[in-house]
């Protein structure tokens, strides 16, 4: 929707005159785009601080429930709970902008590092269930488009409405029951590798990757087994809407005048379909960015049915053991990524976007 | 489940009232009483579960723990020995009460404040749109935990998250409908004829958006049961042995390795089922809608 918004306020500037050229277009249109992100993670920011210190008591989050009112009165005047809340927030806003989240109080590291760490792990089941996801939604969703209401589409149609309606957390069990249990051809949901299992030499913090790079076959191939499962609930649950967007821009494309007029001038289907599919990308493209945003954030279900070492199982754990700190790094990380991600799809659409590169 | 989007091009003011029988909803798809009659059964079972269970849904039993599905227990038990069948039954009222209450608020936040930012439309409308979209890129499950350390938890919370996530959604399709009337004659004349913006807003702005909402708000239900099922299972909201599908899938998790599935699967059917019939009815209430 924001390309449509960009745009509109593109073609507002050149009506009012005030640029000439594409260049001065583009940079305009990404620093508007830039600063939406930076105000879009400010109120982020601010949201969480005003959950966690206004509304809560933000030593409470520090010292864990349990602690006495002597306890809490202390600390709340050591780190400055007693100062005015504009003042507090600054120093918070302080303290993020150095990359200081906190200290986990169960690791005793900062959190920052804690969640570098567990990143690359939920990284990894982002990528392979969007990679599975694409490789289905996309062929499905074009075929769909090429006779709808035919017998691929209605059986799509099926299969979309049943993804989207599972809960991940429990297709993931079922996964879990059919492939672990009965048939015993997955291994144990127990996270990344087998337990005891030595890990890979740590480059990119990916297993299955460092394993290769470790050179160790049969460990990648252990990997690779342990991230199947919930690759493909991430790829069931998460990427129908994948399909039903290409379905969709696909249908239109193919109705559209230039590729009727192809059509008409002999061109065969095939070539016709690929003019088609090149237009439906754009929309598309952004669509799989912004499911992979919401991975980024939203594999918690998942990694804890797996025990994944990712960021959702840590902030789950941290939880459990009334460790505050890492919880709020891991909400306004999952918030970042999902905001620079979703900007990069923006300006990766209007780059892929003849009218708008050419300034037409 | 996509949102509506601005291409929402409907003219209540001029479409009779009378479109809006179901009548006319029943043949838009041949599923179509499906959805209505699950629906049916759901509140049927949301309000009379405590009368049909053949068990007390939290009633422990030790020597009847994980009994596999029979004639006694037609879903099984679970590992406290409780009966799944009754459980699942009474979670309907649990399930549906939070995520209806949480789409309830949102509607009678989101709705207002869309038609406020649509009809003012200009800097302020603009700004409230885009705080709406800043509140979206928070992912939702992530964040409920840090509410749930800061603030406690509660069942009150899981509302509360509902309402978080789904009045967003509610403020933008308001707005997306609003904003294109504002230069439509029907507004210019009532404005000609002295009506306040607020009498404007209220008769004949917002009978617009209804059918949207409507639909929208079917397919917000659908997604806030995942949603509480969701937080459920991460230990939020709901305080076991309350029944809820969610904490019961959690709960069973642990056995489905040793091919006790039943205590699982059965509450997941629940939800999958749930979530298609609210889906749906939010498909054919916009399939009525564009008509």
């Amino acid at each position: 929707m924001s390309i449509l918004e960009g745009s509109v306020g593109l073609t507002r500037h050149r009506h009012l005159g005030i640029l000439e050229g594409s260049v001065g277009r583009w940079s305009l249109y990404v620093a508007r785009r830039l600063a939406g992100a930076v105000a879009g993670m400010f109120g982020v920011v601010l949201v969480v601080f005003v959950v966690t210190h206004v509304l809560g008591d933000p030593t409470r989050l520090v010292l864990g429930p349990r602690a006495s009112p002597q306890q809490v009165a202390q600390m709340s005047h050591q780190l400055g709970y007693d100062r005015p809340i504009v003042s507090q927030f600054l120093t918070y806003l302080g303290q993020l902008l150095r990359g200081n989240l906190g200290v986990s109080q169960y690791t005793q590291q900062p959190v920052l590092h804690d969640i570098l760490h567990f990143f690359p792990a939920t990284l990894e089941l982002s990528l392979a269930g969007l990679l599975l996801g694409l490789l289905w939604t996309l062929p499905l969703g074009i075929l769909s488009a090429v006779r709808p209401g035919g017998i691929v589409d209605r059986v799509s149609q099926v299969i979309v409405d049943f993804g989207v309606a599972m809960p991940s957390f429990w297709l993931g069990i079922l996964l879990i029951l059919l492939f672990f249990h009965v048939l015993g051809i997955a291994p144990a949901p127990v996270g990344e590798l087998d337990i005891g299992a030595v890990a890979p030499a740590r480059v990119t913090g990916m297993t299955v990757v460092d394993c290769l790079i470790a050179g160790d076959f049969s460990l990648f191939l252990s990997a690779l087994a342990h991230l199947a499962l919930p690759a493909i609930t991430l790829a069931i649950t998460a990427c129908p809407p994948i399909l039903q967007l290409t379905r969709n821009t696909m249908i239109s494309a193919l109705r559209s005048d230039y590729v009727r007029n192809a059509r008409s001038m002999g061109l065969p289907e095939r070539t016709t379909r690929w003019y088609a599919l090149k237009n439906a990308m754009i929309p598309i493209s952004t669509m799989t960015a912004m499911t992979f945003g919401y991975l980024l954030g939203g594999t918690v279900l998942v990694e804890e049915v797996f025990s994944w070492p990712g960021i959702g199982l840590y902030a789950v754990q941290s939880i459990e053991r009334f460790d505050y700190a890492p919880v709020l790094g891991v909400v306004l990380l999952a918030s970042a990524v999902y905001v620079v991600v979703y900007l990069l799809a923006d300006l990766f659409a209007m780059a892929l976007d003849p009218r708008v590169r050419e300034g037409v | 489940m996509s949102i509506p989007s601005q291409d929402l091009t409907l003219d209540a003011a001029i479409q009779p009232a009378q479109a809006l029988r179901f009548g006319r909803v029943r043949r838009a798809g041949r599923l179509t009483n499906v959805y209505w009659v699950l629906f049916a059964i759901f509140v049927f079972v949301a309000i009379f579960a405590p009368l049909i269970v053949p068990y007390d849904p939290v009633k422990a039993n030790v020597a009847e723990r994980l009994l596999a599905p029979s004639w006694h227990h037609l879903f099984g038990t679970d590992s406290n020995g409780m009966d799944v069948f009754s459980r699942v039954l009474s979670a309907t009222r649990t399930d549906f009460s939070v995520a209806i209450g949480g789409v309830a608020i949102s509607v009678l936040l989101g709705a207002p404040l869309g038609a406020i930012s649509g009809y003012t439309g200009g800097l302020f409308g603009e700004a409230l749109s885009r705080v709406a979209e800043m509140l979206q890129s928070i992912p939702i499950f992530l964040f409920a935990l840090m509410v749930l350390a800061a603030l406690g938890n509660s069942k009150a919370l899981l509302v509360g998250m509902i309402a978080f996530v789904t009045t967003p959604v509610f403020l933008k399709l308001t707005r997306s409908v609003v904003l294109p009337l504002r230069s439509r004659d029907f507004i210019a004349s009532a404005r000609c004829a002295g009506l306040r913006p607020g009498a404007i807003m209220a008769r004949h702005v917002l009978p617009n958006a209804l059918g949207p909402i409507a639909s929208q708000l079917s397919i917000s239900c659908a997604y806030a049961i995942q949603i509480v099922a969701g937080l459920s299972f991460l230990g939020l909201g709901v305080k076991i042995p309350e029944p809820e599908w969610g904490s019961m899938i959690q709960q069973g998790s642990e056995y489905v390795l040793f091919g006790q599935w039943w205590v699982s699967v059965f509450p997941g059917v629940a939800v999958l089922l749930a979530v298609i019939t609210f889906g749906g009815l939010g498909r054919q209430l916009s399939a009525w809608y564009e008509h």
